[in-house]
């Protein structure tokens, strides 16, 4: 008698669990990953190869535009504008060393989640509350030989990346360096 | 032109004393440099454990974790990789070539690693250094293996030995697979690093010693003998870790990218130079203790100095009388005192560098053949000349010490000794 009251509450139990959890409402399992994401620090990846300067910056919406949402106003929707626009603009951002010529080829600016839905191409982004800044610049340089260091600008227009994980592919092999607003010159060899 | 005759003649009647506090400094700064040598080469031959490898791959734990256990062998895995994750990740357009491992089983406390002949291939050690073979030839049968120096070294193995590999990676193990012995192909030469401490065999090989067990242990009244062993598919069904190669550098952070967040099974690929960066950091504390340490011998060598010459005052005074009857003035003496203690640091500078150098000669090949570890041998750093500058702006300031006091006792004194 006991035993019957007891399992047929657990089977109520068990319904009620299936009927909240998320599988019963997708129908699917999904799959649940979430990059780290801490204000204040931002990545930069560089690879060096042949001609080629390759740089690849991603941040948490926070410490470029102060936000991470989509815009609710006129001067968020204006600050976002000139937020990308400064990240299309390299000479703001990175100087690589003069003498060995280098030239901005390729700017690819992603800001997918942070744009009004009607200027978004694809909306497979969740919303997890945070956002993100990425772009990702090519550089060709005539006189690689001569590209010993980068000189990183861009914590001016953004000072709300207080530090840049920096991690750096050349020849000789792989590094890791922390660049501040202090400390903004990267060593390429 | 005089006085200085007179002060090397002064030294040449010391030379007992004077001989031992140049040895001294000569030492010192000999010391000072080779552990800032040592410093910098240990460092950058742990940073060249590998090389060549773009990424490595392994189940998502922390970047450390997986070089501890993929690269030094230290620790254990959090999981292991799917073969088909593998599969599929190798045929990503930018993975030029791969390595999969897998650990698990030991010989005699040697760790027992599952790869393919790529291995030999592919594998770069210390400034794109590959694997060269002592003896013998890279495995290519199901039940061949080859040896680390060390392990052969240490087991006084030779090629065509038999070798019987434990289950699990203790040092006692009792469970053996002794049904199927392994047999060595070759040996490689030293490298420095973990490759010399470990036992390499194909990853079919691990395969097949464990296709009768179930449960982590025989079956019992099922053993497949290791000629029927080879019959079947000996495919691994997990490996516990990969490197990668990639065909371009920029394609690193994509391929990256791509498999931290590959979907099927919850994977990390690591940069390894930036993980062996981070590693190192960790023990940066034994590395400035290292530095602490040589400071304090050239201390030690410039007090030494120091003390020789003090108590060589009280002999001197008469000397110094007779200086300053033939019109010596109380700052030439001053001059005398200090231009020698100078003069003593800079020749054991230059005898030190001497002497780090000549043993650099000497030891690198010795060095290399017995740890793996090649010594640079680079002319004196711009570091190490601001070290020994400071070395020398202190023997300028200690050796105002006996000057000063010279100084006061030839003003004392004059040209009788009072005592």
């Amino acid at each position: 008698m006991f035993g019957n009251k007891l399992s047929s509450l657990s089977i109520i139990t068990a319904s009620l669990i299936l009927l909240y959890s998320p599988f019963t409402h997708a129908g699917k399992t999904q799959h649940r990953q979430h990059g780290s994401h801490e204000h204040g620090s931002a990545q930069l990846n560089i690879a060096i190869e042949g001609q080629r300067l390759y740089l690849e910056l991603s941040s948490p919406a926070a410490n470029i535009v102060g936000f991470e949402h989509k815009p609710h106003n006129d001067k968020q929707r204006q600050t976002l504008k000139k937020a990308i626009k400064i990240l299309n603009q390299t000479s703001l951002l990175f100087t690589p060393s003069a003498s060995a010529q280098c030239k901005s080829n390729k700017i690819e600016v992603d800001v997918d989640t942070l744009q009004d839905e009607h200027d978004k191409k694809d909306s497979h982004h969740h919303h997890s509350g945070h956002a993100d800044f990425s772009a990702h610049y090519v550089f060709v340089c005539q006189k690689p030989s001569k590209l010993t260091t980068l000189q990183l600008l861009l914590f001016k227009p953004f000072p709300g990346i207080e530090k840049l994980q920096v991690q750096l592919l050349t020849e000789t092999g792989q590094s890791a360096i922390t660049a501040t607003a202090q400390k903004a010159t990267i060593k390429l060899k | 032109m005089a006085i200085l005759q007179l002060a090397l003649k002064s030294l040449w009647n010391r030379r007992f004393t004077a001989g031992l506090t140049l040895l001294s400094i000569t030492l010192s700064v000999a010391l000072l440099l080779g552990v800032e040598r040592l410093r910098n080469e240990s460092r950058s031959s742990f940073a060249n454990t590998i090389s060549g490898t773009d990424l490595i791959v392994g189940a998502r734990s922390g970047s450390i974790q997986l070089l501890l256990y993929s690269v030094f062998r230290i620790g254990n895995p959090t999981n292991n990789i799917d073969w088909q994750s593998y599969q599929a990740i190798i045929k990503h357009p930018n993975v030029k070539w791969s390595i999969p491992i897998t650990l698990g089983d030991s010989h005699h406390g040697f760790r027992v690693m599952g790869t393919t002949p790529d291995y030999f291939k592919y594998y770069r050690y210390s400034r794109k250094r590959p694997l060269q073979f002592q003896n013998g030839k890279p495995f290519t049968d199901v039940y061949d293996a080859v040896l680390g120096a060390e392990v052969a070294e240490q087991l006084g193995y030779q090629l065509d030995q038999k070798i019987v590999i434990a289950h699990g990676a203790g040092k006692v193990s009792l469970i053996k697979h002794d049904n199927k012995p392994f047999t060595v192909v070759g040996i490689l030469n030293k490298t420095g690093t973990p490759v010399d401490r470990a036992v390499h065999v194909d990853l079919r090989g691990i395969e097949a010693i464990h296709i009768d067990w179930q449960g982590g242990s025989p079956t019992p009244g099922m053993r497949i003998t290791a000629d029927k062993a080879k019959q079947l598919d000996l495919n691994p069904k997990t490996i516990t870790a990969a490197m990668l190669g990639l065909s371009s550098r920029i394609s690193t952070f994509k391929v990256r990218h791509y498999i931290n967040n590959y979907r099927e099974e919850p994977l990390q690929a690591i940069l390894p130079g930036v993980a062996l960066q981070e590693l190192w950091d960790m023990m940066a504390v034994a590395e400035k203790a290292l530095l602490a340490i040589s400071l304090f011998v050239v201390l030690v060598g410039l007090t030494g100095m120091v003390t020789a010459i003090l108590t060589s005052l009280n002999e001197r005074r008469r000397e110094m009388a007779i200086l300053r009857s033939v019109g010596a003035r109380p700052a030439h003496i001053l001059l005398l005192i200090s231009g020698e203690a100078i003069g003593l640091c800079l020749l054991g500078i230059l005898l030190g560098i001497g002497l780090l150098y000549s043993l650099l000669f000497i030891g690198q090949p010795l060095i290399e053949s017995h740890y793996g570890l090649f010594i640079n041998i680079d002319w004196p750093s711009t570091y190490e000349f601001g070290l020994l500058g400071i070395l020398l702006l202190a023997s300028l300031l200690v050796s105002l010490i006996p000057g000063i006091r010279a100084y006061r006792y030839s003003l004392a004194d004059g040209m009788t000794i009072r005592l």
